[in-house]
């Protein structure tokens, strides 16, 4: 009958572990023992439904790395420079838009690394149904959207403004990326409500022209897919380098919402306080719908 | 990044340097399927397929690169999308009766697997996609997840392991699928 052991080596059996010799050995010991022989086939089994997982988890996040901003490689260099010409002309237009925005009663979305902040006095409503409503309001000329940014998205920005919405995302984009995220349940209404807290704690009067938040990535072991807010800036932990992540900020009723995209998924950024949280996934359907339609994916 | 630099975070699991090297051969890779009757949907399955087949090797200390990492890639790329086209044709030319029975049960099977792993808290599934997939060392799999140490990874992995045997074995039994 097969030991606690031999189901210990077996398992490394199964997972390419053993050495040539170990290896042999066990093969045989299997010829005898049919226990054995089924445990392997069912642990196999096993092993590879979570290689299957795997890949297609490692799938996912490829598809999710942008592709069609790169120039083809059959390009002829006219085409090539034709493509940079336009895409600088985007950009300093989306710049000039910036710069004149004071002028804007209508916020604009802006990319950025600096997210102003707002004069809130209150509030989220209790659930995640509050947070969807809250995007579609009209923004106040005193809540400007932020600041300057990376060309390809400022280009994007500029475009969705002309939506009949007229809120204010602020998008945060940066390069690098984040390990795919390792999230549980996403609890809407606990969001909504720790967001609420945010809303009338935190932001002091400020000049809501003035202030900022700016956004840093950080590794730390403690924390593989978690932000903090703190002083005056929105920290990022976790392998956040070479992708691109942005971050949605609405106003609505002198309150600000923020959240985080990151490979096709949103999460809410809770600025109540100054504690290190997961970040944890929006599951909520109509929420991600708003969401969605805001960015325009 | 230059190429060594590169090879050596994809040996770490570094999913970054993944997708880095993913944009940066894109197009020359589909190229590879699209100019052979391949559609643009097939180039990229191929191009992500053959990919993962290299990040699996590096990552578990299996691959010692004796050309240029886009060389390797790309014959892994000929190779799979060779035997996708043997497939089609086979495919064309054949009669499919394969027995029904025997593919609904192991599609079931694989539903219930998936949804076992599923169930499982993120840490989990990421020890054990790490051991088992990209064959990572205790060490690396400490590193990547902020594990004090080998030890607490290795029990980790145990007792990770041992909650997906039991729910399998569950799921399992409830639908005889087990002796």
């Amino acid at each position: 009958m097969a030991s606690e052991k031999d189901f210990d080596i077996l398992d490394e059996y199964a997972g390419n572990r053993l050495n040539p010799q170990d290896r042999a050995a066990f093969e045989q010991q299997l010829e005898s023992d049919a226990e054995l022989k089924n445990e392997l086939s069912l642990q196999r089994e096993i092993i590879e439904g979570i290689r299957t997982a795997r890949k297609a988890e490692l799938k996912s996040m490829l598809n999710n790395v942008p592709i069609s901003s790169l120039p083809a490689e059959g390009m002829s260099t006219a085409a090539k420079i034709g493509l940079w010409v336009i895409v600088a002309g985007l950009v300093s237009t989306g710049l000039y838009f910036y710069f004149n925005q004071n002028d804007n009663t209508v916020a604009q979305p802006a990319v950025t690394n600096e997210v102003k902040e707002e004069n809130t006095e209150n509030t989220l409503a209790n659930d995640s149904n509050s947070a969807t409503e809250a995007i579609p309001q009209t923004a106040r000329p005193d809540q400007e959207a932020p600041v300057q940014s990376q060309p390809k998205v400022s280009e994007k920005q500029t475009t969705k403004s002309a939506t009949p919405k007229t809120d204010t995302p602020a998008k945060v984009e940066e390069q690098p990326a984040v390990e795919p995220s390792t999230l549980d349940v996403f609890d809407p209404s606990q969001d909504a409500e720790s967001a609420e807290h945010a809303a009338s704690e935190e932001i002091g009067p400020k000049l809501s022209t003035k202030s900022s938040i700016a956004v840093e990535t950080e590794v730390d072991k403690r924390y593989n897919f978690h932000y903090q807010f703190r002083e005056n800036k929105l920290f990022l932990y976790g392998s956040f380098e070479k992708n691109f992540y942005e971050i949605m900020e609405f106003f609505s009723n002198n309150k600000r919402t923020m959240f985080l995209y990151y490979k096709d998924n949103y999460y809410l950024l809770n600025d109540a306080d100054e504690k290190v949280k997961p970040l944890k996934p929006i599951n909520d359907a109509a929420l991600l719908k708003k969401l969605r339609d805001y960015r325009g994916n | 990044m230059n190429e060594k630099e590169i090879f050596e975070r994809i040996c770490k699991g570094d999913e970054k340097a993944l997708e880095f090297l993913y944009q940066k051969y894109y197009r020359m890779m589909t190229k590879l399927v699209i100019t052979n009757s391949g559609t643009e949907e097939e180039a990229r399955d191929v191009y992500q397929d053959a990919l993962i087949v290299f990040w699996q090797k590096a990552t578990s200390g299996n691959l010692v690169l004796t050309s240029k990492m886009s060389t390797y890639i790309y014959s892994i790329c000929q190779n799979l999308w060779r035997k996708e086209l043997d497939r089609k044709k086979r495919l064309s030319s054949e009669e499919k009766d394969t027995s029904v029975t025997i593919d609904t049960e192991s599609s079931e099977r694989e539903t219930i697997l998936a949804k076992c792993i599923d169930q499982l808290g993120e840490t989990c599934k990421k020890v054990l996609m790490f051991y088992y997939f990209e064959e990572m060392s205790m060490q690396d799999i400490a590193d990547k997840l902020g594990f004090a140490n080998t030890d607490t990874a290795k029990t980790k992995k145990y007792k990770c392991k041992k909650k997906l045997d039991e729910l399998v074995k569950a799921q399992y039994s409830e639908h005889d699928f087990l002796d």
